[in-house]
C-alpha cells in the first residue's frame, strides 16, 4: 500500500513537471478556455470582437483628463481631432477638409461637412471651437498648446485658430489628446458636472461599458461618417493586465487577441509558438541621462563630456532592452525631423574620458547618485560599472515612478535616467528639454545655453520643414558639444498578436489604426 | 462578552485614525504628486499650480488631514485625484473581489492544512509526516508569483482548462486561491503537526489512552481542542498578510482588487485612493483580530471566562 502512494505521488509529480516542461511542440495545442475567443469560431464564422491588453487603466473619458499612451489608445478611438497622427506620428488631416493660412498667426480650418457624432447629430464649428477653446483655457495642454491663443467660428464649418506667434507646428498640436472634439452642449454638461461616464464623440466607436480597473469595451459606431473606412470589427475590448508575462500568456491561449505591450523577456517562450505573432516598430522613445549642470563636477564641460565617452551605450542597450533597438548620441530619436546621427563623434573610449577628466580636474574621480525606476536597474548597473572604470563613483538610487522626475530634478538631483516619447518636430521637443523656459518642468538637467535661447526661433521660421531642418541640425551640434545629457539609446516598441489576426499597425509610440483589426 | 466586543470595536477607532494620520503623512512627505500622472509630459509649474490648487493640495496639512478625516467618518472617502470618480466606487468594485480571494483562500489554507497537520502528528516518522516537511517548506520557500505563473503555464496554456486573469466565474478563483492558500498552508501545517505532537505528549493525553479511549476520540475529542489554539493565533494575523498577498495575486491573475487599488494609487500619489484602501484594510485586520480572539473563547473555556468576568483576571 505504501510502495502504491510513494508510485502515485511521484506520478503526480512526473505530470507537472512534464506539463511545465518548455518544450516547443507543446505550445502548438493552446486551447482556449472560453468559447467567445475562437479566432474562426467551429462554426466557421469569424471573430468580430477584438480583445486588447494594457498594462494600466484609463483615467476616464475626459480627454483634458490625462494624457497618457492608454488614454490615447481608447479614447482616440471614439473622439475625432483635426488631425491625427500617422504611421512615423507626423500629422494628417482627420476632421479638416482644408487648412489655410491667413496671416503668420491665423489658421482658418475648414473642417468636413458629412462628420458628425454617433448620436447622429452634426458636427460643427461650434463643437470645434468649444473643444479648442476649453484645451487653451484649461492650461493642460502644455508647452504644445501654449502659443494657441483663440479659436472662433467663421462659419458652420470653419474655425479661425489664432496664435500668440508664428507656429507651423499647430496641426501637430491638434492632433493631442486634449485637441478632441466633442458636442458642445455636452462639453458644457459634463464640464460643469464632472460626469464624463457616457461620452459621445465622431469617430468609428462609441462608448459601450466600462468597469474600473478590469475593462472599457467599445463598440462599433454604426453612424460613422465615412462609411467606407468604418471599423472592420464590431467591438475592442480594452482588459487591464499588469503583468506582462500573464499578456502573453492570455495571448498564447486565445484569451485575448492583441496586447499593446509586449516584453522582450518573453521572445524566447514565444518564438516557437505558431499560435501568436510577435510585431515591431521604430520607437521615437528616447532613453537618455540628464545630468545637474548646477552640481559642481558637471558644471564642467569636460566632466560632461567625459561620461559621453565613458559609457558603452550598446552595453546599456544589450543589459536594458536585449540589445532591441539602436544606441544613440545625440538630442533627437531617429524619427526626428533633421535628426543628425553623431555629430561630435562619440564613441565607447576609456582613454579618452580620462583624459577628459584630467583636462577638469577630476582624474582622482568623485561620486554622484543616479536616479533610475525599476525599468532602468539593468541601465543602470552598466553605467555604474563602466564610470568606475574612470574612477567615477556611482550610487544607484530608486525612483518609485519615472513620473518623480521632475520634483527630483528640482530637487538638485545628481543625474537621472529617464525617457522622452519624441515628437517628430525638434521644436516640441529640445525647448521642452533644454530650454530655459523648461527649468523647474522637464529641463532636468537645469541647463541654460544663451546661444541655444536665440536659436530656438528657427524653429517657429518658417512654414516648411525643411528651411527649418537646418536650424534643428545646429541645436544637435551645440547640444552635443555642450553635452547636459548621456543619451543612451532609441529603444524597439513590440505588440504581441494571435497569429490569424489581421490588420495589426503600429507607429513611433504605439499600436493604431485599431479599427482596421479583423480575423 | 458584548460589553468586550463593543470596547474592542471602540479601540478599532483611535487604531484607524493612526493608520490615516500615518499614511496620509508618508503620502505629504513623499516625492512628487498627482500633478506628475495628470499632465504627464504637458507638466509645466503654473499647470501644476492650478492642479494643487483645484485638488486643495496647496492647503497646510493638519486642515488637509482633518477636512479628510472629517468626510471619513461621514462615509465620504473623496473623489481620485486621477480618474475623478467617488473613491467609494473603486472600492465596491475592488473589495468583494479581494474579500472573495482573501475567503476562499483562507478556508482552503484551513480545510486543507489543519488535517494534513493532524494526520502528519499522528504518524510523526511515516512518508507523509515527511512529505508534509517538505511541502512546508517549499510551500513558505517559493515565491507567490513563480508558483503563480508555474500554475498557470499548467492549468491555462498546457491544459487550457483555466481562464489566466480575470475574475468573471467561480473558476476563476481556482488559481489565485491556491496561489495566495499555499504559502499559508505550508505554514498552518507546519504549525498545527508540532502542536499536536506536543499535545499528544501531554498527561492528561496519556491518561486517556491509559484508561483506553479509542485513538480517534483521543485526537479528535482530548488533543486537538488545546492543539488548534496556535494556528488559531496564526491564522488571524495572516489576515493581514494575505491581505498583503493579494496584491501579488491581483498584479498577476489581473484581478481588481484592493490590492492593485493600493498599489496602483500609491504609484499615482492619489492620495484619496491610497487612504481608503489602506485605511479599509485595517479596519479588515483589526475585525479578524477580534473574531480570532472571539474564537479562543469559544476553544479555551479559560479565556471564556475572562471576557465573562469582564476581562479581569482573578
Amino acid at each position: 500500500m505504501k510502495k502504491v502512494r510513494v508510485l502515485a505521488w511521484i506520478l503526480v509529480l512526473a505530470f507537472i513537471l512534464s506539463a511545465c516542461g518548455g518544450s516547443s511542440s507543446g505550445t502548438t495545442a493552446a486551447p482556449k478556455p472560453g468559447e467567445s475567443t475562437e479566432a474562426p469560431s467551429p462554426s466557421g464564422e469569424k471573430k468580430k470582437d477584438i480583445t486588447i491588453l494594457m498594462p494600466s487603466d484609463i483615467t476616464g473619458f475626459d480627454p483634458w483628463a490625462a494624457s497618457s499612451v492608454y488614454n490615447q489608445l481608447v479614447l482616440w478611438q471614439m473622439y475625432d481631432r483635426l488631425y491625427e497622427l500617422d504611421e512615423d506620428k507626423k500629422p494628417s488631416p482627420q476632421l479638416t477638409k482644408e487648412a489655410k493660412m491667413i496671416s503668420d498667426t491665423e489658421w482658418e480650418i475648414k473642417i468636413k461637412e458629412e462628420a458628425k457624432f454617433s448620436d447622429n447629430t452634426p458636427l460643427t464649428s461650434k463643437d470645434v471651437a468649444a473643444s479648442i477653446t476649453r484645451g487653451i483655457e484649461s492650461g493642460l495642454g502644455g508647452a504644445i498648446f501654449k502659443p494657441l491663443q483663440s479659436c472662433e467660428v467663421i462659419d458652420e464649418h470653419t474655425v479661425k485658430i489664432t496664435t500668440a506667434t508664428p507656429y507651423p507646428q499647430l496641426p501637430v498640436a491638434l492632433c493631442q489628446l486634449i485637441a478632441c472634439i466633442v458636442p458642445a452642449d455636452y462639453l458644457a454638461q459634463a464640464t460643469s458636472s464632472g460626469d464624463w461616464s457616457n461620452p459621445i464623440g465622431s469617430n468609428r466607436y462609441k462608448f459601450g461599458s466600462r468597469i474600473p480597473g478590469t475593462s472599457v469595451t467599445l463598440v462599433r459606431n454604426e453612424n460613422y461618417w465615412n462609411p467606407a473606412d468604418a471599423a472592420k470589427n464590431e467591438s475592442l475590448t480594452y482588459k487591464i493586465v499588469p503583468e506582462a508575462s500573464t499578456r502573453t500568456i492570455m495571448i498564447q491561449t486565445g484569451e485575448a487577441d492583441l496586447s499593446s505591450e509586449f516584453s522582450t523577456a518573453d521572445m524566447e517562450i514565444v518564438k516557437n509558438d505558431d499560435k501568436v505573432k510577435v510585431y515591431s516598430h521604430k520607437s521615437s522613445v528616447m532613453v537618455f541621462m540628464p545630468l545637474n549642470c548646477e552640481y559642481e563636477p558637471f558644471t564642467h564641460k569636460e566632466v560632461r563630456q567625459a561620461l559621453n565617452f565613458a559609457i558603452s551605450r550598446d552595453n546599456v542597450l544589450l543589459v536594458n532592452a536585449n540589445g532591441y533597438g539602436v544606441t544613440n548620441y545625440t538630442y533627437l530619436s531617429p524619427t526626428c525631423y533633421g535628426w543628425l546621427d553623431n555629430p561630435s563623434g562619440y564613441s565607447y573610449n576609456v582613454d579618452k574620458a580620462k583624459e577628459l577628466l584630467k583636462q577638469a580636474g577630476y582624474e582622482g574621480g568623485f561620486s554622484f547618485d543616479l536616479y533610475v525606476t525599476q525599468a532602468f536597474t539593468a541601465a543602470g548597473t552598466q553605467i555604474q560599472s563602466d564610470l568606475k572604470a574612470v574612477g567615477i563613483t556611482v550610487n544607484i538610487k530608486m525612483m518609485e515612478s519615472v513620473d518623480d522626475v521632475v520634483k527630483l530634478a528640482t530637487d538638485g538631483a545628481h543625474a537621472m535616467i529617464t525617457t522622452w516619447g519624441a515628437n517628430p518636430e525638434p521644436t516640441l521637443v529640445l525647448p521642452r528639454l533644454v530650454g530655459e523656459s523648461a527649468l523647474g518642468a522637464y529641463n532636468l538637467a537645469h541647463y541654460v545655453n544663451p546661444e541655444l535661447e536665440a536659436l530656438w526661433a528657427g524653429g517657429y521660421a518658417s512654414q516648411d520643414v525643411n528651411d527649418r531642418i537646418p536650424y534643428y541640425k545646429q541645436w544637435q551640434e551645440i547640444l552635443c558639444e555642450d553635452c547636459p545629457w548621456v543619451p543612451l539609446y532609441v529603444g524597439e516598441l513590440f505588440c504581441l498578436a494571435t497569429a490569424d489576426l489581421q490588420g495589426v499597425q503600429m507607429n513611433t509610440e504605439q499600436i493604431f489604426k485599431l479599427h482596421e483589426l479583423h480575423y | 462578552m458584548i460589553r468586550y466586543i463593543g470596547k474592542r470595536l471602540l479601540l478599532m477607532l483611535p487604531v484607524v485614525i493612526g493608520v490615516i494620520f500615518v499614511v496620509y503623512l508618508i503620502m505629504y512627505l513623499s516625492p512628487g504628486d498627482a500633478t506628475t500622472t495628470i499632465l504627464g509630459t504637458s507638466w509645466t509649474p503654473e499647470g501644476a499650480e492650478a492642479i494643487r490648487e483645484q485638488l486643495g493640495l496647496n492647503e497646510p496639512f493638519f486642515k488637509q488631514f482633518f477636512t479628510y478625516l472629517f468626510h471619513f467618518f461621514q462615509g465620504d472617502l473623496g473623489t481620485s485625484y486621477i480618474t475623478k470618480e467617488a473613491v467609494m466606487n473603486q472600492v465596491r468594485i475592488s473589495f468583494p473581489n479581494t474579500a472573495l480571494l482573501v475567503l476562499v483562500s483562507m478556508t482552503l489554507a484551513v480545510a486543507v492544512s489543519i488535517p494534513i497537520g493532524i494526520r502528519a502528528a499522528v504518524k510523526p516518522n511515516s512518508f507523509f509526516s515527511a512529505f508534509t516537511t517538505a511541502f512546508a517548506l517549499v510551500g513558505i520557500a517559493a515565491p507567490g508569483f513563480w508558483i503563480a505563473l508555474l500554475l498557470v503555464l499548467l492549468f491555462s496554456v498546457k491544459l487550457g482548462w483555466l481562464h489566466a486573469s480575470g475574475l468573471e466565474s467561480w473558476k476563476d478563483a481556482i488559481l489565485p486561491s491556491i496561489v495566495l492558500a499555499l504559502s499559508f498552508m505550508a505554514s498552518i501545517s507546519r504549525m498545527m503537526r508540532s502542536s499536536m505532537i506536543e499535545s499528544l505528549g501531554m498527561d492528561y493525553v496519556r491518561t486517556a489512552r491509559a484508561k483506553g479511549v479509542k485513538k480517534r476520540r483521543v485526537v479528535y475529542r482530548h488533543a486537538l481542542g488545546n492543539a488548534l489554539l496556535p494556528p488559531l493565533t496564526v491564522i488571524g494575523s495572516y489576515i493581514g498578510e494575505m491581505l498583503g498577498g493579494a496584491v501579488i495575486c491581483e498584479t498577476v491573475f489581473a484581478i481588481p482588487g484592493m490590492g492593485r487599488l493600493m498599489v496602483n494609487s500609491v504609484l499615482q500619489k492619489d492620495t484619496p485612493s491610497v487612504l481608503a484602501s489602506v485605511s479599509i484594510m485595517a479596519i479588515c485586520v483589526a475585525i479578524m483580530s477580534l473574531i480570532t480572539d472571539l474564537a479562543y473563547a469559544f476553544f479555551d473555556p479559560r479565556i471564556k471566562a475572562l471576557y465573562m468576568r469582564g476581562g479581569k483576571s482573578k
